[in-house]
């Protein structure tokens, strides 16, 4: 068949007539420089703090120095074909990333597209990345706990949904770890988590999602990737890209938790873009607002009054030490702004005490009011026995003759260091938490070997799991640690005690 | 160069020049400079003079220039091939436009076509938009044939696309967003 190549053409005509064409006008300039991520403009005379740009090649920018003449934007692609005196437009947009349920489960990049392979996202709903956080009239303190089902963090260190609590350590000693299990744990406590890694390796990205599929908690978490090997301006935005996405679940009246994994790699990216801005560099090269940078961030973590939802965003900043040292100046920057640290210690963690919290240090500040009653009263005096049986631990090895009651110290000492130990990806219930505590605080497992502590544990909770799950839930739920609590929680350990030992005998 | 400095090269340039009432001669010429830059040997010869002393820059610049050049430029050429900045220039030049079409509220306008327009479309379209505005202005018309057809219009920094290629552009968008 002929082509009817006049026919083709008047339709082609037609279709551009047709076309509801209404030039816009737009806010334009020029490349003056570009290089490393960065670009500078002539021109964009109108333009916006944090307004999108679009680049000649259709990629886009952010702007984020403003000055007379010039504007300095960030880019979102590689930059490789834009050249100098290439049309830069603006779009009237402050940079927005898309939000909702259609998120969940999904791995995206920095600017909320999918890198998953799963197809697009529909979405029709937008946050801008940049949110000023919430006033005090529209806050709420801290009274709901987030579980991490970690034992040594529950019971010393309670979190509260909408509380910022800062993970800090040297590098390779469990941060992300207790950050995973804290995810994990969230699995039907109607949370929708966040897990947004900033400069990590790909591959390091991948085991957490597989980690995190495999415990089905990627049907309530969204990844937001900004790799090692992303430009420096999508490791900044990474984090606002990923807290506009708890945002909308928060404002919708929900509870959301979002890991900042880490935040010590985000404070270098920002130092590599204000450098190539050619802002001034203040302490060890980072420019004069890099706490403005964390501090706006963590701010919009809030628990928000019940008026306007009562939803929540809970925190989990992480920050890396270089040789134990948390008085650099990121992590002191980061700890004053959170309500507390989990200080994680490499000594710890190659003793084989894991998760390697240091009790002694780590704190929150406002957990406490939202901690299970009954965890509250038995767990209560944990955390001072342990410094007692460090102090005591430390004498002891210069001391050899040593009293009953010193040695008894020593010896509940030890057992409590067993309790805490926990294997990675397997976070406990808040009931099954208090009923270990409860024994070790009591005296109840002072008869078993130390090296028997996990094998007892293990036991004891499968017993519970089969005789006593309704009273689980009286321990989860009750506002008090009543006699009659008490009298069956310890009921309950014995009669498994007793078998235990008769087993073992 | 930085351009914090150009900028404020070009700031001082624009003082000296309204000191001298010579601001819209000094931007004339600085345009006139600018298209010297289109031949890189010209500009190039004189960038490897900077080891000269200041009057033997001076006498080449007189020479070369003759009477023809303000004397506020000759200055800033001879201090430019002495600091071996002359590749400056554009931008400074560009600032100096920027400062001067603020400060003497100038509406400048540029008008890129497909192809050049004749004469007597430049002056229809020069006589409408001067009877549009209120205030003195700058036309320059210049031809980029990517556009295709039609015409953008520059006024400062804010463009009106009414080109076709930009009408394709948005049918493309179109199409993308059906599929």
């Amino acid at each position: 068949m002929k082509l009817d190549v006049k026919k083709i053409t008047s339709n082609f005509q037609e279709q551009l007539e047709n076309l509801n064409f209404k030039p816009d006008s737009i806010d334009t300039g020029r490349v003056a420089l570009v290089g490393d991520g960065v670009v500078q403009v002539n021109g964009l005379s109108g333009i916006k703090m944090g307004e999108m740009v679009e680049m000649p090649d259709g990629s886009f920018g952010m702007a984020i120095n403003l000055e007379q003449g010039v504007v300095g934007c960030i880019l979102f692609s590689d930059g490789k074909t834009i050249k100098e005196g290439d049309l830069v437009k603006s779009t009237g947009r402050i940079m927005e990333v898309p939000v909702g349920t259609e998120l969940t489960g999904r791995v995206v990049n920095a600017l909320g597209q999918p890198v998953d392979g799963k197809g697009p996202i529909n979405t029709d709903k937008f946050r801008p990345i940049e949110h000023k956080a919430e006033g005090v009239i529209n806050r709420k303190s801290v009274s709901t706990p987030l579980q991490t089902g970690i034992k040594a963090i529950d019971t010393m260190i309670p979190i509260g949904r909408g509380q910022r609590e800062l993970i800090i350590g040297d590098r390779q000693i469990g941060k992300t770890a207790i950050a995973v299990d804290t995810i994990i744990n969230q699995k039907g406590q109607n949370v929708h988590c966040f897990y947004v890694a900033i400069g990590q390796k790909q591959s390091t990205v991948a085991t957490v999602v597989n980690k995190l599929k495999e415990a089905g908690a990627m049907d309530y978490t969204t990844v937001v990737v900004a790799g090692a090997s992303d430009p420096a301006a999508m490791n900044f935005i990474a984090p606002y890209t990923g807290c506009a996405m708890a945002e909308y679940f928060m404002y919708e009246g929900k509870d959301a938790l979002i890991v900042y994994d880490d935040l010590s790699k985000h404070a270098w990216a920002y130092r590599e873009v204000s450098l190539l801005l050619r802002r001034p560099p203040g302490r060890e090269a980072y420019p004069g607002d890099v706490f403005y940078l964390h501090s706006r961030l963590l701010e919009r973590a809030s628990r928000l009054s019940d008026a306007i939802g009562g939803g929540s965003i809970t925190a989990l900043p992480v920050i890396e030490t270089q040789a134990n040292d948390v008085s650099a100046y990121i992590p002191t920057n980061v700890i004053s702004i959170t309500d507390g640290q989990i200080f994680l210690e490499s000594e710890l963690f190659y003793a084989g005490k894991r998760p390697a919290v240091n009790a002694g240090i780590s704190v929150s500040r406002v957990g406490g009011s939202a901690q299970v009653p009954v965890m509250k009263k038995v767990a209560g005096n944990l955390r001072l026995s342990l410094a007692k049986f460090r102090e005591l631990e430390a004498f002891a090895q210069v001391g050899s003759d040593l009293d009953a009651q010193t040695k008894a110290q020593l010896e509940r000492g030890q057992r409590a260091v067993e309790v805490l130990k926990q294997p990675q990806y397997r976070p406990l219930s808040v009931s099954k938490q208090i009923a270990i505590v409860y024994a070790l605080n009591t005296g109840l497992l002072d008869d078993i070997e130390i090296k028997d502590i996990s094998e007892f544990e293990e036991k004891l909770y499968t017993y519970m799991d089969d005789k006593k799950k309704d009273f689980q839930e009286v321990l989860t739920s009750a506002n008090k640690f009543t006699p009659e609590i008490e009298k069956e929680l310890k009921e309950t350990i014995e009669n498994y005690k007793t078998i235990w030992l008769s087993a073992k005998n | 160069m930085n351009h914090k400095i150009s900028l404020k090269l070009a700031k001082s340039l624009y003082q000296v020049a309204l000191k001298n009432k010579q601001t819209e001669e000094v931007f004339e010429q600085l345009n006139g400079l600018l298209e010297l830059f289109n031949d890189q040997s010209f500009i190039n010869n004189w960038s490897s003079q900077s080891a000269l002393s200041n009057d033997q820059l001076d006498k080449l610049t007189e020479d070369t220039f003759g009477k023809s050049l303000n004397n506020i430029l000759k200055n800033l050429w001879v201090m430019l091939v002495a600091s071996n900045c002359l590749n400056e220039l554009p931008v400074i030049s560009k600032y100096y436009q920027y400062i001067y079409f603020k400060e003497e509220n100038i509406a400048n306008f540029e008008i890129i076509t497909a192809n050049k327009l004749d004469e007597k479309l430049i002056k229809e379209i020069t006589s409408k938009i001067e009877s549009n505005k209120k205030q003195k202005i700058y036309i320059k018309f210049n031809t980029d044939n990517s556009l295709i057809g039609g015409m953008q219009i520059f006024e400062n920094d804010i463009l009106t696309d009414h080109s076709l290629s930009a009408k394709l552009n948005k049918l493309r968008k179109e199409i993308i967003s059906y599929q």
